[in-house]
């Protein structure tokens, strides 16, 4: 496993405590290399991707939520409006005895129609959280006109102000319809006031009637949302067709959603990452399955011109944990999701309406390097300490060996703090004092010369003689066979004890005989000897 | 101190949203959204600054709004961050609703702005309102009909620099044109307090309006006149409408109107024609001295964290620099706040007008610039209440008395002291806030 450190090893001859640092720190990095993947695997720390993708879901899951309730009860109002209308439209046209039909062309009728019609749409914008209320008749107040095939009267009402909660009071202004009917109501008429309205933003007449012919009961549909002409405001209108009895399309009706409404309608879901953005959009497919993304066709919320107003149209590549989207000039991190009302599919059959979360790629690039970087940290802070501590560790262990070592070196006979040191620089002295008492023996004489040539105190030689008696039975035992010329070995064989026993005892023998070592204690036992002759201890 | 973004207590990389209501281009184009997002995508983005426009509408829309906010009234929304008003209606909210700007601008910063407009925004001394357009008011004009109107009955341009001239061509024009009106005001209460007080005598004793003064009979009598044989138009809301649908061929209006007019007219049956435009002075009855309003709302914000005040700082002033506020002012027919502004609008240094219109416009509010005085609309707590019931009442009082059209002119005195009567009857019952 350390392949790469053992020449080094061998090669260098690592001091006792660099190669405990080393041993140490290659623990930590086993550790750590175990412990990541075993906090990521266990969610404990958890990648930047996941945490994305939870926070898009969630913002999503109640963005769409908000956007269905405010839309849906948008279709509902209208649809009920539709209803309320045909009815209003047939009693009107039978109080003037004139069919649908009569009405093109006939201007005090349009102003009949309108004005009847005008109390409810009031009433019903009022009522809902709309911006505008609008009805559109089938017809046209000049038919000679160069442009009245796209030229449609009707009534356009619209809000002053829809920051004000307070719908009840807000003034009304008049977008759309005849001026006279305006007065009448004492309505003021908008500044970009028209008589009647231009249906090119609307579904071609046939392509309306054929959805209508596949649709549900719930026959509404959601216009791409557009600059009403010559003004700041973007609207999006929830339309419902108005069939009479008979079958005849009397037009359309519907509620008014603006941007700045929309907006301010979600202001309260506060999402969960800072720059995600939510937003009502159409996701279109074409022939080979390819998705986009058109932005443009709906509302947003979130940061001021994080996504164009006007027109975007994102490319979708689906991801594991959320999808990339992309228009060429910017990417988001996001996902979406098909609004739970179904609006009839208006242009291509394969366009739907969805909301969706989306998060600037840069703000995902800034959170996968902080993620990084506190990562990194982590593991720095983590070897650091790691350092630090084997530095310590390996100094406390290393330290008394090195201390015996040294006293080794310098001669000295202090004990150290480590039994096996000590154990082994007592079997080196025994090993050498065996060795130089083998030599003794072979030259008994001049040993013997030797020895006397000892300057021995003889007051020494009597306090270790006078100490003898101190000893315990079983350290004079030991004492006594090292006087017979045992050496360690051969007394714990004798005595059935372990080695280690014997150096207990001669640790404590040496202390009671105030000796460092067994050759000191044996040039007293050489003199005690030697003086017995010359009686000097009688 | 606002000059950079290094020393400011604001993160780039964590943005500070600024709200804002404001009044310029409600129901058209509004260029101070595209200002506001030009300042987003520039100085916004590199301080930290985002501002976003909750709601768009105009003087008097907004003046309700706020009232109701500062009140907490059921249904008001919350106060914005920033918003655009008149004096009377911080007077109306309490002016402690408003940031003392003189935190951030000194002495010496104030002197490069037209001192006149920074003085009407101070409210008991105190800076609160920080000028950034100003406007006055003018004649407009569609001269595409009046040249027929005029080829045809020998009517002039001349005739319309005085009241008298202005109703004595109404009468010719309702003749000519089969008994349509010529005329409308924007504001019915600053033609009666405006040539009143040209006429040397003070419209307002204290907080009450003079009923009994003089000078108000005799601007009121032409008036009540041409009313009740329906040469005025007496429709709710500016003159810009009655005269895009052809009901009306002159308005007296706020220079900033000229954004709201489109370029035809619609008739009756649908079918338009173009609307060629003339602006003249406002006119003045003969005798009096020159006055004109001057008209324009100020910045506002909301006392707040020392971030978002500041961030408020940094955008009122980035929105009175030269290079931001004159393009600004010139599409909405405002005139610049600061000094070395007016002067390049008035050498026509680094100037570019949309179109003809705007430069005759122009031309015409400099005129009036350098040769009139101005006359501030006083800001007292109940002005607001008294202007919006006046034009209300006006509309009524003189609708009704279509009965008494005068044949002789003890009628036409008759007529104006019974419909001044009823004015002041109605003004009086009106609750004042």
């Amino acid at each position: 496993m350390f392949g790469p450190f053992q020449p080094a090893f061998k090669r260098s001859g690592l001091p006792l405590r660099a190669r405990l640092q080393i041993y140490f720190l290659a623990l930590v990095l086993i550790l750590l290399a175990i412990l990541l993947p075993l906090l990521y695997s266990l969610d404990i720390i958890s990648s930047p991707r996941a945490g994305i993708g939870n926070a898009l879901d969630t913002y999503l899951t109640s963005y769409e939520k908000s956007v269905s309730l405010q839309m849906g009860n948008a279709a509902a109002s209208s649809t009920q409006l539709s209803q309320e209308l045909v009815g209003i439209i047939e009693e009107t046209l039978a109080r003037q005895h004139a069919g649908f039909a009569d009405i093109s062309n006939n201007p005090k009728l349009i102003e009949i129609l309108e004005y009847n019609s005008s109390k409810r749409l009031s009433q019903v914008l009022r009522e809902s959280r709309c911006s505008g209320a609008f009805v559109i008749f089938d017809a046209t107040v000049n038919t000679e006109l160069p442009n009245a095939d796209r030229s449609r009267c009707g009534v356009y009402l619209k809000l002053a102000d829809t920051v004000s909660v307070n719908q009840v009071k807000t003034p009304i202004f008049w977008l759309r319809g005849m001026p006279a009917v305006a007065d009448m109501l004492q309505l003021e008429c908008h500044n970009k006031w028209d008589m009647e309205f231009d249906i090119s933003i609307l579904p071609p007449r046939q392509a309306l009637l054929t959805a209508l012919k596949h649709s549900l009961p719930e026959r509404y549909f959601f216009t791409e949302a557009q600059y009403l002409r010559g003004t700041w405001e973007k609207v999006l209108l929830v339309c419902v067709p108005l069939f009479g009895r008979d079958g005849t399309l009397y037009g359309l009706c519907g509620l008014e959603i603006s941007g700045l409404l929309f907006k301010l309608a979600h202001a309260h879901l506060i999402p969960p990452l800072s720059g995600l953005m939510g937003m009502l959009a159409l996701r279109r497919q074409d022939a080979a399955g390819a998705e986009k993304l058109d932005t443009g066709a709906g509302f947003h919320n979130g940061p001021a011109l994080a996504v164009s107003e006007t027109f975007s149209s994102y490319t979708i590549v689906r991801g594991q944990k959320y999808s990339q989207y992309d228009d060429g000039s910017s990417t988001f991190a996001g996902m979406e999701r098909p609004l739970r009302i179904s609006p009839l599919p208006t242009g291509d059959r394969h366009d739907t309406w969805v909301v969706a979360a989306m998060l600037p790629q840069e703000r995902v690039k800034n959170m996968f390097m902080r993620h990084y970087a506190l990562i990194g940290l982590f593991i720095v802070l983590f070897l650091a300490a790691a350092l630090i501590f084997s530095f310590i560790l390996s100094k406390r262990y290393a330290t008394p060996v090195l201390h015996s070592v040294r006293l080794i070196r310098e001669g000295g006979t202090a004990t150290t703090s480590v039994q096996e040191i000590d154990d082994l620089v007592a079997f080196l002295k025994e090993r050498e004092q065996e060795m130089r008492l083998k030599q003794q023996e072979g030259n008994s004489l001049s040993a013997g010369q030797d020895a006397g040539n000892l300057q021995v105190d003889t007051s020494a030689c009597r306090q270790f003689i006078e100490q003898i008696e101190t000893l315990s039975k079983a350290e004079r035992l030991v004492f006594d066979l090292y006087i017979s010329g045992l050496n360690a070995r051969e007394i714990a064989a004798k005595l059935n004890l372990s080695i280690n026993t014997i150096r207990t005892h001669n640790r404590n023998i040496y202390a009671k005989l105030n000796v460092s070592s067994y050759k000191e204690m044996m040039v007293y036992v050489h003199m005690m000897a030697k003086n017995a002759k010359t009686k000097l201890f009688h | 101190m606002l000059n950079a973004c290094d020393k400011s207590p604001l993160d780039p990389n964590h943005p500070v949203t600024l709200s804002i209501w404001h009044v310029y281009g409600a129901q058209t184009r509004s260029p101070m959204n595209t200002l506001i997002e030009r300042f987003n995508k520039t100085v916004g983005k590199e301080c930290g600054i985002i501002i976003s426009v909750t709601s768009v509408t105009n003087s008097t829309a907004i003046h309700d709004a706020l009232v109701a906010a500062a009140r907490n009234q059921p249904g008001s929304g919350e106060l914005p961050d920033l918003f655009t008003c008149y004096p009377k209606t911080l007077v109306a909210m309490g002016s402690g609703m408003a940031l003392d700007w003189g935190k951030f601008f000194t002495e010496e910063d104030l002197k490069s702005y037209v001192p006149q407009f920074i003085e009407e925004c101070k409210i008991d001394g105190v800076l609160r309102l920080f000028p950034i357009a100003k406007s006055t008011n003018a004649l407009f004009i569609n001269r595409t009909i009046f040249d027929r109107f005029s080829q045809d009955t020998g009517a002039s341009y001349a005739d319309l620099a005085t009241w008298e001239g202005i109703f004595r061509t109404a009468a010719r024009y309702q003749e000519w044109s089969h008994g349509k009106a010529f005329f409308m005001c924007d504001d019915w209460l600053q033609y009666a307090m405006l040539n009143t007080e040209a006429l040397g005598e003070p419209f307002f004793a204290g907080r009450a309006v003079r009923w009994d003064n003089p000078a108000l009979l005799k601007v009121w009598k032409p008036l009540a006149e041409a009313a009740v044989n329906g040469q005025v138009c007496l429709t709710p809301g500016f003159a810009t409408k009655p005269m895009m649908m052809g009901n009306a061929i002159c308005g007296v209006e706020s220079t900033a109107s000229i954004l709201y007019f489109k370029d035809t007219v619609t008739l009756s049956d649908n079918s338009t024609m173009p609307l060629r435009l003339l602006v003249l002075p406002e006119p003045r009855f003969a005798g009096a001295k020159r006055l004109d309003i001057q008209r324009g709302v100020g910045l506002c914000a909301r006392p707040s964290t020392p971030e978002k005040e500041y961030a408020s700082a940094v955008f009122c002033k980035w929105l009175t620099e030269a290079e931001n506020n004159l393009p600004f002012v010139i599409q909405g027919g405002y005139l610049p706040v600061r000094k070395d502004s007016f002067e390049k609008l008035r050498k026509a240094e680094d100037v570019n007008f949309p179109d003809e219109r705007y430069r005759a416009l122009y031309a015409m509010i400099l005129k009036i610039y350098a040769e009139t005085d101005f006359f501030l609309p006083p800001s007292f707590e109940e002005y607001g209440a008294i202007e919006r019931s006046f034009a209300a009442a006006l509309r009524e009082v003189l609708s009704a008395a279509k009965s008494l059209a005068p044949d002789t002119e003890k009628d036409s005195d008759n007529l104006a002291r019974v419909t001044l009567a009823r004015m002041e009857e109605r003004l009086s019952a009106v609750p004042r806030q």
